[in-house]
């Protein structure tokens, strides 16, 4: 498939200090899930506040953001086109829910509470409790039925795409730093569920109807990365893979002996031998995704690849070549070398010599729990107190977009997609005299909300069409114009 | 690998006049160095304001 759409889903975590000391590390079970979900209500109430374009819970953008199970708040992105606007809707979206903060707090001082609240993009708090960040991709049914074959690519890609996790004296092992947070939450190769039991592969299947051609590939074995780089990677180098997948080029790669188990591995030991299938040799993890790269590469040698593609490809093939030159101490997680100074654009790196830095400060070892909190802070959207946003702001990271292309992204729907037909239709009928209703990704009803005044008492086939439903069934619908265009006249007729 | 490449890499060069008065990389340096102490100037003021009980209050629910 040559045409992809990817989207991702955000579980952010809200953290409120209270005046009154009531905290929520001493609620349990459904009081801390009511708490949970007054917080999220207060984003919720200040997204209507703010006056933002949506419908129901789906936004002018595209996106869509709700309460999730876990009364936490969730942010999806629209469906995109490019691993591009893909990166930019994902950070649009963390801007988004950062504003509805800055607009939630004083809601809460309003009500004689303080404004000490914070949303986190991160997959894990010190309970054990985890959430996730879900990857979307269509792809063929074929391809579905092979995608096996793509588990040790999903194993090892944390070596770019995890963010970090600073370890504790109550957690299991010991290490005092994982690549990954979500590594040791996985324990299946494959489920169709999402909480309880967590799969590399996640089964739950859902067509998209294209020609029966297409089906939902859902990815939760991955964490939430702040850095756009690190996020251009873990899409598109998937992406590239399934590439090679749905064209049957991804043949010769060994299987992992014990893949759940590997995965906790790397990301405590990231240079660590992994026993594969039917071999006796051994890999590390960069060997294993070398072996992806190469074939890879190799395909696209006889394949044209896009302009995009051969960005990723790129851009892979230099962060493999300058992960080899990283040197790290595996006893003490010490960053001994970075030569290309990979810690601007991964996560995990990026953190990693923070807490170095403060660890060799402040002479502290790594059971200082000073560092847990940085490693929180780290995941902090608030620009004023966030430690990536002050990385960025400082020009200590390296940016895959530039700002407007960010901020577009909060408001304007992505192209190529029905995401661009849903997010305009929700733009153009704001205040409006019509409801419109959105209630999944698919359909779309418009309703008017009065009489018309100005038709003829005999035009009855007028008065009686108070509703108009558009079905938006292929997510690469771009017949965009003609059905703007019909909600439009409907919006005349009613307004 | 690594290794190898380590061992392949030249030896400091002993061009101390040129290196001493090369402009450029000494800006560099000292407006990273500014860059760095605002860091770690941020990092303990962060520190100070999220307090001790920060991290007890960060409990979540798990989603789905």
């Amino acid at each position: 498939m040559k045409e992809r759409i990817y989207g991702t889903e955000c579980e952010y975590a809200l953290c409120y200090q209270s005046e009154d000391k009531e905290t929520m590390s001493q609620l349990e079970g459904e009081d801390l899930l009511e708490y949970q979900k007054g917080l999220t209500t207060y984003l919720l109430c200040s997204l209507r506040d703010k006056g933002c374009p949506l419908a129901g819970e789906f936004l002018g953008n595209g996106g869509r953001f709700y309460m999730d199970r876990g009364g936490h708040p969730e942010y999806a992105t629209p469906e995109c086109r490019s691993v591009r606007d893909l990166v930019a809707h994902e950070k649009a979206g963390d801007r988004i829910v950062q504003e509805l903060v800055e607009v939630a707090r004083l809601l809460m001082v309003q009500q004689g509470g303080s404004r000490s609240l914070h949303i986190f993009k991160n997959n894990v708090d010190l309970y054990g409790n985890t959430y996730g960040g879900h990857e979307n991709y269509l792809i063929t049914p074929w391809a579905m039925k092979q995608i096996r074959k793509i588990i040790p690519f999903l194993v090892t890609r944390q070596i770019f795409t995890g963010t970090g996790k600073v370890m504790t004296r109550w957690d299991p092992g010991d290490v005092v730093y994982q690549l990954s947070q979500r590594a040791d939450f996985i324990d299946r190769v494959l489920t169709d569920r999402t909480s309880k039991e967590r799969g590399i592969i996640n089964t739950r299947k859902r067509e998209i109807p294209r020609e029966g051609q297409n089906i939902r590939f859902h990815i939760i074995l991955g964490d939430c990365n702040m850095s756009e780089y690190a996020i251009g990677l873990k899409i598109g180098t998937t992406g590239l893979v399934l590439r090679l997948l749905e064209a049957g080029a991804l043949n010769g790669i060994p299987g992992l002996s014990s893949p759940v188990q590997a995965l906790k591995s790397i990301s405590r030991s990231f240079n660590g031998p992994l026993r594969v299938e039917e071999r006796k040799q051994r890999y590390t993890a960069l060997e294993i995704q070398s072996m992806y790269l190469e074939k890879v590469q190799r395909f696209f040698s006889a394949h044209q690849a896009s302009g995009e593609e051969d960005e990723i490809l790129q851009l892979w093939a230099s962060t493999l070549e300058n992960l080899k030159k990283l040197k790290l101490s595996s006893k003490t997680w010490e960053l001994e070398e970075d030569p290309k100074d990979l810690k601007r654009r991964i996560d995990w790196i990026l953190k990693l010599w923070i807490l170095n830095r403060f660890i060799k400060k402040n002479g502290i070892d790594w059971g200082d729990m000073r560092l847990k909190s940085l490693d929180l802070k780290y995941h902090d959207l608030d620009p004023e107190t966030g430690l990536f946003e002050r990385c960025q702001a400082l020009d200590l990271v390296d940016r895959m977009l530039d700002e407007e292309e960010i901020r577009r992204a909060q408001s304007a729907p992505p192209r190529g997609t029905r995401a661009w037909t849903r997010g305009m239709i929700i733009r153009n009928t704001m205040d409006k005299n019509v409801e419109v209703r959105i209630e999944d990704w698919e359909k779309i009803n418009i309703r008017a909300q009065r009489h018309p005044g100005n038709i003829h008492f005999f035009d009855r086939h007028i008065r009686m069409v108070n509703a108009l439903g558009i079905k938006l069934e292929d997510p690469f619908q771009t017949d965009n114009l003609s059905v703007l265009k019909k909600v439009e006249h409907f919006v005349e007729i009613w307004s | 690998m690594a290794a190898i490449q380590k061992t392949k890499q030249p030896k400091k060069k002993k061009v101390k006049k040129e290196d001493e008065v090369t402009f450029a990389p000494g800006v560099v340096s000292e407006e990273k160095k500014k860059r760095l102490k605002k860091l770690d100037e941020f990092i303990e003021g962060v520190l100070q304001e999220a307090g001790e009980e920060f991290l007890d209050e960060f409990k979540q629910i798990e989603g789905e």
